[in-house]
């Protein structure tokens, strides 16, 4: 039996959080949350995962600077973090290069294509 | 706006999803029906919040042209091959006439060109019924007298065989939100904001757009827009010929 990849979800509207972690669940994941980029920063550092999603716009720490804390942290510095966002103009998706994510995802999230990109996103 | 609007309203589809592949268990078929319901209306909202927001863009001005060398013929069959698997699921026979005197150039915004053209296109598949056809047709309009004289226009018709729209609605088909009879059909074309859209899309490229009685007895939509830049300036600075 192999192990349960683990998923943390940083987003800040309970709504969307809900409907991610439901859908990762379904597909197999163990998904942890976080309410906003401090939560995250936090929880990335407590817990070994395999993936990070991150939402961009989010009250207290957003994503870029809870990123930027990631990166810094020996023991979090290499995990896999995606964007999540609703803002994929050129410019927005030159600073989430920019910024060091390893990838992205637009919102509104597509529920049928988030496995897919979520299980090809972890498979470097 | 978007973000605000989309949000709520893309939850909604997604939870519906989630319902509709039986994720966490079995639907009975009234609830898949309804759950189909849902999808539909929120998507069809979805859809009209889109538009409404390039509407309301484009109408704060802050929608720019971002001109450029465009093939009219390469927008056309490009806007084509987006509705052709409509057309062929409702037997709608799509022809394209390209005038052999159409520049192979035109400067124009590609994207809003292509927009306004597949606006019309899914409008005429929409209005033609099954068995029917849509012919767009692509040709170079000179100047006309009281026009600044040179590049002239690119001139744009897309053609149906839907039943005809009465002469009196034709101003209002271009306004938001209009609804107009398709005599004889008992329905309604315009779902709000397409053709609306099509007209500022167009004029923003300094051009105009109308409908005429085709010749086949269905409506002919047409726009024309200035060929070049230059053609465009000299429009909005009033010179004449």
């Amino acid at each position: 039996v192999t192990e349960k990849k683990r998923i943390l979800v940083v987003e800040d509207t309970p709504i969307v959080r809900t409907l991610i972690t439901d859908v990762l669940e379904y597909h197999g994941y163990e998904v942890v949350c976080a309410r906003n980029g401090a939560e995250g920063v936090s929880k990335a550092a407590g817990g070994a995962f395999d993936l990070v999603l991150m939402d961009i716009h989010m009250p207290v720490m957003d994503g870029y600077a809870a990123l930027a804390r990631l990166r810094e942290n020996e023991a979090t510095k290499g995990a896999i973090v995606m964007a999540l966002t609703s803002s994929t103009t050129e410019e927005d998706l030159a600073r989430i290069a920019e910024a060091g994510f390893d990838g992205c995802i637009a919102k509104p999230v597509d529920i049928r294509a988030l496995p897919i990109v979520v299980r090809n996103s972890m498979r470097r | 706006m978007n973000h605000e609007l989309r949000t709520p309203l893309s939850t909604i589809i997604g939870f519906s999803e989630v319902l509709q592949d039986e994720m966490f268990g079995v639907l009975t078929e009234k609830q898949l029906e309804y759950v189909g319901y849902i999808l539909q209306s929120s998507r069809n909202l979805l859809a009209l919040i889109t538009d409404i927001i390039d509407l309301s863009k484009i109408e704060a001005d802050r929608a720019e042209l971002e001109p450029e060398r465009v093939r009219p013929r390469e927008v056309v069959m490009s806007a084509v091959s987006l509705v052709r698997e409509k057309a062929i699921a409702h037997d709608i026979r799509l022809a394209v006439e390209v005038d052999a005197a159409t520049p192979d150039e035109v400067e124009a915004d590609e994207k809003k060109l292509k927009q306004a053209l597949y606006i019309l296109l899914s409008s005429a598949v929409r209005s033609s019924f099954d068995h029917g056809a849509v012919t767009v047709r692509a040709a170079p309009l000179p100047a006309r007298e009281g026009e600044p004289a040179g590049e002239g226009w690119l001139r744009v018709a897309v053609e149906d065989t839907g039943p005809a729209i009465r002469p009196e609605d034709h101003a209002r088909l271009f306004q938001p939100f209009s609804r107009v009879e398709l005599p004889g059909t008992g329905k309604y074309m315009g779902t709000g904001l397409g053709l609306a859209l099509a007209r500022m899309l167009v004029e923003l490229h300094g051009g105009s757009i109308g409908i005429e009685r085709g010749e086949g007895g269905g409506n002919r939509f047409v726009f024309r827009i200035p060929a070049t830049r230059r053609m465009a300036e000299r429009l909005a600075a009033g010179e004449g010929s």
